[in-house]
């Protein structure tokens, strides 16, 4: 528990200060080695809000749709790999 | 003794698996209905500008720190910052030779006003953090900002136009946003063309073949005469009856500190 907790830390500190990659590449981690991960869709969902415009892609809404992507296919590839 | 068998219908219907199916509904919802999408955001905007203030904080105490240490990275960082002063100074130069042309053609047109009401402020986050081409700005509602004012970087370098005002804060989409298209004037024979951006700060224009558009032409918007970009490659295909250029902002979107909100309403 107290490692998600560090990580969800780090991963507010990838969204607010790093680079966009640099949170993608948590965001794929964190689903791979925490079960669940829903906080990947929260971390999505709020990207959309700070960054985002809804003129842009997707109706502005494409953090959050990769999100979701990424929540659905690492839990699969972990199935297929565990 | 019966045992209920847990089926995968069961089992794809479990608390869990709804409450999370309501809660991605519930998002979906709030992104694409404007109303909520604003709120939700503004809420979100009282508490960001903390957290991304806390990072000068943390760095004006971290350099306090290695002050002591100053070795390679202190020069490392010093000529980024100057990296990032060239630029702007590149940006003012092409900016003072507009003007020079400016004032030329006010001479001739005399008694014609010109002036516009500017706001300048911090860009505090960026495309640096940002996979989109926006920026975050501390100047809002209260410093006079609307929808729709342009924004320029370095007096005449034009960046992008303010798409959402909160009380302190702005959201800017900058004109290189991907697939976004403009009506600029190219060269010096002022052609039209539209630009279509790329992302970070470059677009592509289709222009006629023998258009006279050189590398290092300046790209010029449609009102107010900002500099959009200078041009960087011409594309020739001599089987097509366009050439392709490519041109971008004469500085670096990503290393933009302060911006000028050039406001509409006076």
């Amino acid at each position: 528990m107290k490692k998600r907790i560090f990580f969800n830390f780090a991963m507010i500190a990838a969204l607010f200060f790093l680079p966009w990659w640099i949170l993608a590449v948590l965001a794929f981690a964190g689903v791979f080695f925490f079960t669940p991960y829903y906080e990947v869709l929260a971390f999505g969902f709020l990207a959309d809000l700070l960054y985002n415009t809804s003129s842009n892609y997707i109706w502005g809404m494409s953090s959050f749709v990769a999100a979701i992507f990424i929540f659905i296919a690492m839990t699969y590839f972990k199935k297929i790999v565990r | 003794m019966i045992h209920r068998r847990t089926n995968s219908y069961d089992k794809f219907f479990s608390i869990r698996n709804v409450v999370l199916g309501v809660s991605v509904a519930t998002a979906l919802l709030v992104l694409l209905y404007t109303p909520a999408r604003n709120a939700v955001t503004q809420a979100v905007f009282v508490v960001a500008p903390g957290i991304w203030k806390s990072d000068g904080t943390a760095i004006e105490v971290k350099d306090s720190f290695w002050a002591v240490f100053r070795t390679k990275q202190s020069l490392v960082e010093e000529n980024s910052y100057l990296l990032s002063e060239l630029s702007r100074m590149q940006a003012q130069v092409l900016d003072r030779n507009l003007l020079a042309e400016k004032v030329a053609k006010l001479d001739e047109a005399l008694g014609r006003a010109h002036g516009d009401n500017r706001v300048v402020a911090e860009v505090i986050a960026g495309p640096r953090q940002a996979a989109y081409d926006t920026l975050i700005i501390d100047a809002g509602r209260e410093q006079g900002v609307t929808v729709g004012d342009e924004v320029v970087y370095a007096g005449s370098g034009l960046v992008g136009t303010v798409v959402e005002v909160f009380d302190s804060l702005s959201k800017i989409k900058l004109y290189s946003t991907p697939e976004e298209d403009h009506l600029v004037l190219a060269g010096e024979d002022r052609l039209p063309v539209v630009a279509v951006g790329r992302g970070m700060g470059n677009f592509t224009a289709k222009v006629p073949q023998g258009s006279g558009l050189k590398i290092g032409d300046n790209i010029i918007s449609l009102e107010g005469g900002f500099i959009l970009g200078t041009v960087s490659f011409v594309e020739e295909k001599p089987a097509e009856p366009f050439d392709r250029i490519f041109f971008r902002v004469p500085f670096n979107v990503a290393e933009m500190h302060s911006v000028e909100v050039v406001k509409t309403k006076q």
